[in-house]
């Protein structure tokens, strides 16, 4: 008896194993995120138009706002633009972007300037992350990815991909509903 | 991708290798113009008369090492920290060698097989810095481990935690011993009750 058992057995455990594992509409490289649900961390850089204006999380604590970390030298980031410029159309809430300069040159943010010069600039504010500390501290892994904070300045949800108008419509409006209509 | 046809056995395997070979070309590519620039000169010089690969070899070595170097700095110069070369080195030999084993304990995230002290990813080369000024300031490797951990989650560390979630992991090991010491008693045990005639029929 158990010689026909066993075998099955560990046939079908290894079948419902294969079956999750090389299931092809799973992304093996989705990572969860360990922030959702815990503060965004604080960050004070300088605006990346004006080398001199600072630019921090802190003075959109109380508001529901988007946290896109971009770059220039990221190619879907460029994808991104049109649906973020689509986004910032519609004002549901506002959105900082974070210039990641990933090899630390300042050339960057002259780039990024011209940049948002020519795509046109959905952000309400973006600040120069030239150290890629801002980044490191998000958790980021690669560009784009793009943050829900919370009136509380929780981190409510995150993609790391590139913001598109059906995640957008799908993912972000009902969560900022939600978030909107709690209470600070 | 290519046409595979199961009946020609050299086809399949043909395309995988030249994707694997296809994939460290492209990071050399993006990250280190000394592979570019450095690589195909030897390898040229491989094919030419000795003499003219004497010639050539020297400026190739020369401009590969200045490059290396050049990057090096460019990614390192900003942070001059104390006790730190401008190789990246720290010169306390002790946080040397924790610096090389955290290092080695955290992954990439860009190459997510990688870990941070062998991947050449900017990223990486940001992870490497915060370990070693963490590493200077004095911090312990836990809070050094706890700080990537808190950012990037656990699979930023190659080895998993001991806990619940993490139990069969660790213990699989020892539950596969377990079962091939199960199995090979079984077998022992009856093979040792079976006829001793059984021997002779099944040697001939």
């Amino acid at each position: 008896m158990w010689k026909f058992l066993l075998p099955f057995a560990a046939f079908v455990a290894l079948a419902v194993l294969f079956a999750f594992g090389l299931n092809p509409s799973r992304d093996i490289h989705a990572l969860p995120s360990p922030l959702i649900g815990k503060a965004a961390p604080a960050f004070t850089l300088t605006d990346v138009l004006n080398p001199a204006a600072p630019v921090s999380n802190s003075t959109f604590k109380g508001q529901v706002y988007l946290l896109n970390v971009w770059g220039t030298w990221c190619i879907a980031c460029r994808e991104e633009q049109t649906a973020l410029l689509a986004i910032a159309k519609q004002n549901v809430v506002p959105i900082i972007g974070i210039d990641w300069s990933i090899d630390h040159a300042t050339k960057e943010r002259d780039k990024a300037q011209q940049w948002l010069q020519q795509l046109g600039n959905p952000y309400t504010t973006v600040a120069f992350d030239q150290e890629g500390r801002t980044v490191i501290d998000l958790g980021v892994t690669a560009a784009p990815e793009t943050f829900l904070i919370d009136r509380q300045g929780r981190v409510l949800y995150k993609i790391a991909a590139p913001l598109t108008l059906e995640v957008w419509q799908q993912e972000f409006l009902p969560r900022i509903a939600d978030a909107q209509r709690a209470s600070t | 991708m290519g046409v595979v046809r199961p009946t020609a056995s050299a086809s399949p395997g043909a395309p995988r290798i030249a994707d694997a070979q296809g994939r460290p070309v492209m990071r050399a590519l993006r990250l280190r113009p000394t592979a570019i620039l450095g690589a195909p000169r030897i390898a040229d010089a491989h094919r030419r008369p000795v003499m003219r690969a004497l010639r050539l070899r020297p400026t190739a070595i020369l401009g590969a090492l200045l490059l290396t170097v050049l990057g090096m700095t460019q990614s390192w110069g900003a942070s001059a920290l104390p006790g730190v070369d401008a190789n990246g080195l720290i010169q306390d030999p002790v946080l040397q060698g924790r610096f090389e084993r955290i290092t080695h304990e955290l992954r990439c995230l860009v190459c997510q097989n990688e870990s941070i002290a062998d991947s050449n990813a900017d990223l990486a080369g940001d992870l490497r810095r915060q370990v070693r000024e963490m590493l200077v300031a004095g911090k312990s490797d836990d809070a050094i481990f706890t700080f990537m951990t808190d950012r990037y989650g656990e699979f930023v560390r190659f080895s998993p935690p001991l806990e619940r979630k993490t139990l069969l992991i660790w213990g699989a090991p020892f539950l596969m011993l377990l079962l091939g010491v199960v199995i090979v008693h079984r077998v022992v045990r009856q093979r040792s009750r079976m006829p001793l005639d059984d021997e002779p029929a099944a040697g001939s």
